[in-house]
């Protein structure tokens, strides 16, 4: 079982699909993200959602690390509890 | 009578300068005369980058580029000019000059001496150089407060003057589209009052940060060789040597989100004032997309707010008494109000005064 909570912020998710060019109803954990490959206009996007939403702000390198939507759930959620 | 061991037995006479407080007097400014338009950038940048998308990005629609042969200090000397011909002061009047750049006109002499002696400085005027960024100005006004405060001078001019379009490779348009060259000259002079007109002031410094903004050759650290020059491009497709400067422009954003709102608390705490006791916050205007996030992470009132770069994009040093300049001029900022002054990057480094406008 994954301890980790879901992105339930609406606001969030409609920015994740807007960055990474999907359907906000297709997303899902195993949803492919690379933010790596992103302009680094679109990653001053997400950093700006995450902080936003979650009042925490995530390494650009940790970022370019996440391959799917999970992964960077896991991100966010290790960066808020350890906020 | 007492006396003062070897010293003359008038040193106990009061200074002159004693129970004085600095204020800033006036800023004036100089940018180049060339203009580099959006429509202009586009079309050389090409790819899906349009004019309308620059703006939507940064904010700007235009900046100033310095001529190869125009550097900081004659930007500098050009606005600090312009402070002597309203009547401000003479140049006879400054008795210390603080030069603010991270382009200067030569590794030595000291860019300030070389202005002294363009501006007509007494000879007997402090002048030296300091090297910081975007939160140079708020450094540059903590020490003309101490010099001041401490009786060591009575009219100190802070120049603060940057090139950086010379560290820009043509083909980077995320440094491109946001930086302008610009000198803003500031007088902050001795003052008879009773309260502070001039802090408290809150610093920060994170070196950690330092490979986030940099251009990596040119100093003694990585002297300039042919490979200085070899040219590479990244992940976003912009291209940039060593010889450029490199900004990871998410890195510092993160920067900002993390550390200014803490900054900003300790202020507010130092001065036993709440955001809403600020008359006005000028940050340093970095871009629009930076400044609107902070803005509504503090939940500062957007009318309370200084946005002004459309009209010549992020001048380092200079943003905020270019800034503070054109907004007394519009009657925004009103002698007596109470203003938030805040500068960070480079560095990393970062500042934040109050300041009471005159």
């Amino acid at each position: 079982m994954n301890a980790t909570p879901a992105i339930a912020d609406e606001s969030f998710v409609a920015k994740l699909a807007q960055l990474g060019k999907i359907e906000p109803a297709g997303l899902t954990d195993t949803t492919e993200i690379t933010p790596a490959d992103w302009d680094s206009v679109d990653v001053l996007d997400l950093i700006a959602a995450i902080d936003e939403s979650f009042g925490v702000t995530v390494a650009t390198s940790s970022l370019n690390e996440c391959r799917t939507v999970g992964e960077l759930r896991t991100l966010i959620h290790a960066a808020a509890t350890s906020a | 009578m007492a006396t003062c061991g070897v010293l003359s037995p008038e040193c106990h006479v009061a200074n002159p300068l004693e129970m004085k407080k600095a204020a800033i007097v006036a800023s004036a400014a100089h940018l180049p005369e060339r203009e580099l338009t959006n429509e202009e950038l586009a079309r050389e940048l090409g790819g899906a980058w349009t004019p309308e998308k620059i703006f939507e990005k940064t904010g700007i629609r235009s900046r100033r580029i310095a001529e190869p042969d125009e550097c900081a200090s004659d930007l500098g000397v050009r606005a600090a000019q312009k402070l002597f011909d309203r009547g401000v002061c003479g140049p006879q009047d400054v008795d210390y000059l603080l030069f603010c750049t991270q382009s200067p006109d030569y590794f030595l002499p000291t860019t300030a001496c070389l202005v002294q002696q363009r501006l007509g400085l007494a000879t007997s005027c402090g002048a030296i150089d300091f090297n910081q960024g975007c939160s140079g100005f708020v450094y540059g006004l903590s020490l003309a407060k101490s010099l001041i405060e401490a009786g060591l001078a009575g009219n100190v001019l802070l120049i603060t003057a940057d090139t950086y379009s010379k560290f820009l490779n043509t083909r980077d348009r995320s440094v491109r589209t946001v930086f302008g060259d610009a000198g803003a000259a500031t007088l902050i002079r001795a003052t008879d009052s009773e309260s502070d007109l001039l802090g408290p002031f809150v610093f920060g410094t994170d070196g950690r940060g330092a490979e986030n903004l940099i251009v990596r050759a040119g100093g003694l650290r990585t002297p300039l060789t042919a490979a200085s020059f070899e040219e590479h491009e990244d992940n976003s497709g912009n291209w940039r040597s060593d010889a450029n400067l490199y900004m990871n422009g998410p890195e510092i954003f993160n920067f900002t989100l993390s550390k200014l709102p803490k900054a900003i608390a300790s202020l507010l705490q130092k001065s036993e004032q709440t955001l809403d006791d600020v008359d006005y916050f000028i940050f340093h205007q970095a871009n629009q997309f930076m400044l609107d996030r902070l803005r509504s992470k503090l939940s500062i009132p957007p009318e309370k707010f200084c946005v002004d770069l459309e009209w010549c994009g992020n001048t380092v040093s200079s943003t905020i008494p270019i800034a503070l300049e054109r907004a007394a001029a519009a009657g925004i900022v009103r002698p007596g109000m109470q203003v938030m002054l805040v500068g960070f990057g480079v560095g990393y480094s970062w500042a934040a005064a109050m300041m009471r406008a005159s």
